[in-house]
């Protein structure tokens, strides 16, 4: 039991529960070590576990991952799946900026082939990849009907205007295409806000990191996906940008005036839905998988840029530099998928990964025998991890895993505990070079700011979810 | 009439409190731009007039926060002197800036939304009071 929260009961070595009581239609249920729930106890993320599972049509149970915080609505690290026929879609379970998801590439180089001319490659990547408050201009400002492209066929129209090649597609969730999406239901707004900033990183938690592959926990499955000791690797972590901000905020409205149309309460505001079966909910569905590409052009869009600028400035072919995606996952969103028990659900994932188990049909037949890869990444000082989902998560957590490191203390905490610091000079000092546009937002995400991936991710592994496949390590990160 | 932001895990929380609801709104307004940028440089050179409608006052002042973040990010107008009017179901102001310019107006944060989560205006002995939270 963890003092001060009597009605948390831990079921298992991983697993707390907190029982349904009041207007809850299920259980909640986190995975954490006591440790990482005693870290939570201040915020109210634990009332948020609770809160959404209010919602009408939940199934099993209301879920936050290791990884969980305090968000809006829901937590942040929250899952939960509705009935396709009696459960709802809440905007608020999948966030504003809809598919914010990370990437993982590798490279054929070793960090050591690269090193001299590190300082060189970051320089020139943070002049070619925009990022930072309102960063827009990284391609052309999309004209006439490529903005509704753009939308609707997500990565591949990357892909066919130059930027990638065709096989990044099999290595995307979906293929990087969220299927359904109807521009027509999309505000202009959303349009005017999104177009120029295609391939911007934008700010905050969003990052595009160089690492080097520090550690391989399971051989067989790094080599398969192109990983080895000592090589050079880069993520990229961003969304759907103005574009998908604007999807959620216009969907609120009618999902505020849709629970008074259907006598829906609700515990807190932000968690406002709509039956899945009404109009209302089908519209913001096809809105979300607008914005669900938006985000796979932005990040294909992005490691096209990366991959020039490799090339260039290590006089390689793109060939020769072999920077084939890994994968590419998101971590806001809803999805429709068959789970054994359930039938067809909404799974929302909010700050959460899916992790698909081996032989599931919707993976990419490269993945059937691995399981689907995930990556967490950690803080800027510490290491990010690649996972690979097992049959346990599909069984307990709807195939999903947590998203990061999890946020321990605030923004504004951190801005005050970095007074004085030289924050560039310090992490340089732990081996990783810092370039970003703000100062504020280099305080506000040093690695104290976060948890311990490496807590985070053991959790999964322990709750059979999610297995270790190899540690990376940060070597330079530019930030917004 | 005075502002402080508070504590809210990864996001960014702002308290505002006024004598009337009127300069709750205008302070609210300045509020938010300071977490955007630094303001200041904004000269006031356009005056553009913003019409909100809404019946409560919380979901009123959102929207009006929602309305002016849009026109930062989609229009590239930052603003720093804000004159508002309530009338019955609206709020009618005149927000006053100039077009954001980078090398003038350093930026701070980026905020992606206004949000509804534990959003509040309250009417307390001394006037009006309000928390907003901020996505970032």
């Amino acid at each position: 039991m963890i003092e001060g929260m009597p009605d948390l009961r831990q079921i298992q070595p991983y697993l707390f529960e907190i029982p349904k009581t009041g207007g809850m239609l299920v259980p909640g249920r986190i995975y954490a070590t006591p440790a990482l729930m005693e870290s939570q106890k201040q915020d109210e993320s634990i009332d948020q576990v609770r809160n959404v599972a209010h919602l009408p049509g939940i199934v099993k149970y209301s879920m936050a991952m290791p990884d969980f915080h305090w968000g809006y609505g829901f937590p942040i690290g929250g899952v939960a799946a509705f009935d396709a026929e009696e459960g709802v879609i809440a905007p608020g379970g999948i966030g504003y900026d809809v598919n914010c998801g990370v990437r993982l590439v590798r490279t054929g180089l070793a960090l050591d082939d690269v090193r001299p001319q590190l300082r060189e490659i970051v320089h020139a990547t943070f002049r070619a990849v925009p990022a930072g408050v309102g960063s827009e201009g990284a391609i052309p400002t999309p004209k006439g009907d490529e903005p509704r492209k753009i939308v609707t066929e997500g990565a591949r129209w990357a892909v066919e205007h130059g930027y990638g090649v065709p096989a990044d597609l099999d290595r995307i969730e979906d293929g990087g295409r969220y299927p359904g999406a109807d521009p027509a239901v999309v505000s202009d707004r959303a349009f005017a806000r999104g177009m120029r900033q295609v391939g911007t990183l934008g700010s905050g938690n969003h990052f595009l990191e160089f690492q080097v592959v520090d550690e391989v926990y399971r051989r067989e499955i790094a080599d398969r996906l192109g990983l080895r000791e000592g090589g050079f690797v880069f993520s990229v972590h961003s969304g759907s940008r103005g574009f998908g901000y604007q999807v959620c905020e216009d969907s609120l409205k009618t999902m505020l005036r849709a629970c008074e149309k259907y006598g829906i309460a609700l515990p807190d505001r932000q968690l406002c839905c709509a039956p899945l079966r009404s109009d209302e909910a089908k519209r913001y569905v096809a809105a979300m998988a607008c914005a669900a590409n938006f985000a796979w052009v932005n990040r294909q869009v992005m490691t096209a840029i990366v991959r020039r600028v490799l090339a260039r400035t290590l006089g390689l072919s793109e060939e020769a530099l072999g920077a084939d995606l890994v994968y590419d996952v998101c971590h806001n969103i809803a999805k429709f998928e068959e789970h054994e028990g359930v039938g067809k659900v909404c799974v929302h994932r909010k700050g959460a990964t899916r992790a698909f188990g081996p032989g599931h049909p919707a993976l990419a037949p490269l993945f059937r025998e691995t399981g689907q890869p995930t990556f967490i990444p950690g803080d800027m000082g510490r290491a990010s991890f690649l996972l690979v989902g097992k049959p346990g998560g599909m069984r307990e957590t709807f195939g999903s895993t947590c998203h990061g490191a999890g946020r321990l203390h605030s923004r504004n905490a951190m801005k005050r505990m970095m007074r004085g610091h030289d924050l560039f000079k310090e992490l340089e000092a732990r081996g990783v070079l810092v370039m970003a546009h703000g100062r504020d937002s280099v305080a506000e995400e040093m690695p104290e700011a976060y948890k311990d991936a490496g807590l985070v991710v053991d959790v999964m592994e322990r709750a059979g979810v999610s297995d270790k496949v190899a540690r990376l390590r940060p070597v330079a990160c530019i930030k917004g | 009439m005075t502002w402080t932001t508070f504590d809210h895990t990864g996001d960014i929380g702002i308290e505002v409190s006024a004598p009337a609801l009127e300069s709750l709104f205008a302070e609210a307004a300045r509020a938010m731009f300071e977490q955007i940028a630094d303001l200041a440089g904004v000269r006031n050179e356009t005056e553009e007039e913003i019409v909100v409608e809404g019946t409560d006052p919380a979901e009123l002042l959102r929207d009006w926060l929602a309305e002016l973040l849009y026109r930062f990010s989609a229009e590239g107008r930052i603003y720093a002197d804000f004159e508002v009017l309530i009338e019955p179901g609206r709020v009618r102001a005149r927000a006053r800036g100039e077009r954001y310019d980078g090398t003038r107006h350093p930026l701070r944060t980026e905020i992606k939304a206004v949000t509804y989560h534990r959003l509040q205006v309250a009417k307390e002995e001394a006037g009006w009071r309000a928390r907003v939270v901020l996505d970032v």
